[in-house]
């Protein structure tokens, strides 16, 4: 890509950022809540797309970080007094640590091996956040004091999740994206040719992790009260997955506009059709797994819409 | 890259378009919002169904009768999928977007403590049907009122009961989440309260299923009762094994689990005497609040089946709701919750007068499983029949 078209992606990435920045004047409390989470799922697709999507590493248990970031930004405001804010990089910190220790063990099983240990490990925060009573507080969950936050959840939200499209878009435009994409293709052959595989797994690995737990921290503040059936919740790592894999999972846009259609398309449909929605949302994912197995930057491009070296 | 991100950007703007900015403006004037954000989908689907029976049987009889304050109530009832993110989302959506002229309550302890926060900033009461778990009301919260009693005193009865047939030692186990943690609070205040020694309190996993090395140990701390805190796998899980491992206790009292009709079907002969709490039982002649008769007869018409503490307590707290619309004669949100505050009343639930937490002291039922039947045997002034205590031994059933 030429340094032009950088130019016109930041342009853009730009033009997005004014416009959301703008956002919460125009809107009610309810549709700037909901362009919130919009925004934290952009910020766990995309996450969950480094490891998954460009290194090839199907992750099954990213909901682990997500909730040590929710706990860290609870305990720390709640029980220390910390400031918000900076609980985020706290809670970025720790995931960060969690995944040099599970990455360096795990990600040398491959393939299923991989999606099942990380499954495993997501389980396993829960029950330590279920039992670990004297920092979590158990299953009574942690509520924090009330207070004003849907100005500035929102704007928490927005810089994490520009941070995390610049990071994405940085990894996929660089060397080190290049051999995650070549791990990714061909691990052996990848070594041979001397890139060092572990230290790029663990780097890609430590990525994804730090951003979803400032996103779980931000939701924790959002919301007030955390409890671990619901931040540990497998669900939210199911979203990522299919969220990237709708989109176009190994591509930086695909997520983003993976995540941004699945949430909007889930919020319809239980407005419009409050009980048959759960129905709804899973024919919208078969037929998407059917008819666009690479997501809908693969449909676009097989189509011809997309030039291909344009989708990065 | 260019169309991508123009669509992106033309999807959320279409969204704008979409999602109806606010219905204020063009409702009818002789009409009324009331609305809510249940659990129609997720874990908490069963026991929030019943609820919305409930709210729905209400809605059309008030509807029949001319209206809340002469007018017709437009219902909306929204799913949080069980899910306190999304219900902290519809809660804003009712209250900012359809802004909504009486707000209902939703599911769980967990999700109401979340969504209590909402009630505060924008000054919208309600009764929380759902919710038994005191914390909620230890914030002083000004906005949110209960009317079901306390998780605290779910084991009330049964600690007198042990009491009253001399037990000394008891155990108290639960799971481990908020509302059956609250009752083996409450079951260790009782204790305490009453003289009992509490030789063991221990909570376990939820989903867990074996409890062999649990009940021994129960059995090797000397336990002569037990007090679970429990649902229904749990609960079942537990006596079942007990029986297995022939272990006997004078008493053994569950939470919730007991009071489920399948609890007796399927544990048989097992279930014979075990305790169960129930919030409130549709027995108009025992416990004799006025409007039972009619109420059940009308709910169970409408859905085939009797009302159980969950559809009779939701029905009271909008029996409150509609007195209390009356005294503060409009739907001023402030005069709601003074009424809300203030107001005395009885309803097929029981009485209603809140403390200056916002807090109902509403006393509830504790029941013997006896012959396959719920039977009330606490308090004594609403008991059935005397509790046969203690439980035979297993050798001699």
């Amino acid at each position: 890509m030429t340094q032009r078209e950088h130019l016109r992606n930041l342009a853009l990435l730009g033009l997005l950022a004014l416009g959301l920045l703008a956002l919460p004047q125009g809107l009610s409390v309810y549709l700037t809540s909901f362009a919130l989470f919009t925004m934290m799922y952009v910020v766990l697709a995309l996450s969950w797309n480094i490891i998954s999507g460009f290194t090839g590493y199907t992750s099954f248990g990213h909901v682990a970080f997500y909730g040590i970031g929710a706990y860290a930004c609870a305990i720390l405001v709640v029980d220390h007094g910390w400031s918000w804010v900076t609980t985020l990089f706290a809670g970025a910190l720790v995931a960060g640590l969690v995944a040099v220790a599970i990455g360096y063990p795990v990600l040398r099983l491959k393939g299923p091996y991989f999606a099942i240990a990380m499954l495993g490990m997501a389980e396993g925060t829960r029950v330590v956040a279920t039992v670990w009573d004297g920092l979590t507080h158990g299953g009574l969950g942690i509520s924090f004091p009330s207070v004003e936050n849907s100005t500035s959840t929102y704007y928490a939200m927005l810089v994490l999740m520009l941070i995390t499209i610049a990071v994405a878009y940085l990894v996929a435009h660089s060397r080190f994206g290049i051999r995650l994409n070549a791990i990714r293709e061909d691990e052996v052959a990848a070594e041979a040719l001397g890139i060092n595989v572990t230290r790029y797994k663990l780097l890609a690995f430590v990525l994804s992790a730090v951003f979803p737990a400032a996103a779980g921290g931000i939701q924790a503040y959002k919301v007030l009260y955390i409890e671990p059936q619901a931040v540990f919740f497998v669900q939210i790592t199911i979203a990522m997955a299919l969220m990237s894999m709708l989109g176009g999972k190994g591509t930086v846009i695909g997520p983003v506009i993976g995540a941004v259609l699945l949430y909007t398309a889930q919020e319809l449909t239980w407005v419009n059709f409050p009980t048959a929605h759960l129905i709804a949302y899973g024919l919208f994912i078969i037929v998407v797994a059917r008819f666009m197995p690479r997501g809908l930057i693969g449909f676009a491009i097989d189509r011809g819409w997309v030039r291909k070296g344009m989708v990065h | 890259m260019t169309q991508c991100v123009l669509r992106a950007v033309a999807a959320l703007m279409a969204l704008l378009v979409l999602v109806p900015a606010g219905r204020a403006e063009d409702r009818p004037k002789n009409e009324v919002l009331v609305g809510g954000a249940i659990s129609q989908t997720g874990r908490f689907a069963e026991p929030a169904g019943r609820q919305v029976n409930a709210i729905k049987m209400w809605v059309d009889q008030v509807n029949s009768r001319g209206g809340l304050l002469g007018r017709k109530i437009n219902l909306v009832l929204l799913d949080d999928k069980s899910d306190t993110q999304t219900a902290v989302k519809l809660y804003e959506k009712l209250i900012t977007e359809d802004k909504v002229d009486v707000l209902l309550a939703p599911y769980s302890s967990a999700i109401t403590e979340a969504v209590a926060n909402i009630n505060e900033r924008y000054k919208m009461p309600f009764v929380a049907y759902g919710a038994a778990s005191s914390p909620i009301w230890e914030k002083g919260r000004k906005y949110i009122f209960s009317i079901v009693a306390i998780a605290e005193d779910y084991q009330k009865g049964a600690v007198h009961l042990a009491k009253q047939i001399g037990v000394k030692r008891i155990a108290i186990i639960g799971e481990d989440s908020l509302f059956p943690r609250q009752s083996g609070i409450g079951a260790k205040q009782w204790a305490d309260k009453l003289g009992l020694q509490v030789v063991l309190q221990e909570n376990y996993p939820q989903k867990q299923t074996d409890f062999t090395a649990l009940l021994q140990k129960i059995k090797a701390a000397g336990a002569e009762a037990i007090m679970s805190n429990s649902y229904f796998a749990d609960a079942a899980a537990q006596v079942r094994q007990m029986r297995e491992l022939n272990l006997y206790f004078k008493l053994f009292s569950g939470t919730v689990g007991p009071g489920l009709p399948q609890f007796a079907e399927q544990l048989g002969d097992s279930a014979e005497y075990i305790l169960g709490f129930s919030q409130w039982e549709p027995l108009p002649d025992i416990l004799k609040h006025p409007g039972m008769k009619e109420f059940i007869a009308e709910y169970e018409k409408r859905y085939g089946e009797k009302p159980n503490y969950h559809a009779g307590g939701t029905y009271g707290a909008l029996q409150v709701t509609e007195a209390a619309l009356k005294q503060a004669g409009s739907f001023d949100s402030q005069k709601l919750r003074d009424a809300l505050a203030s107001i005395e009343t009885t309803t097929v639930f029981g009485r209603y007068k809140v403390n200056d937490k916002g807090m109902n002291d509403h006393e509830g039922l504790t029941f013997q499983i006896l012959k396959g039947e719920r039977r009330v045997v606490f308090p004594e002034q609403w008991a059935e029949t005397k509790a046969k205590l203690p439980i035979p031994e297993w050798s001699k059933r």
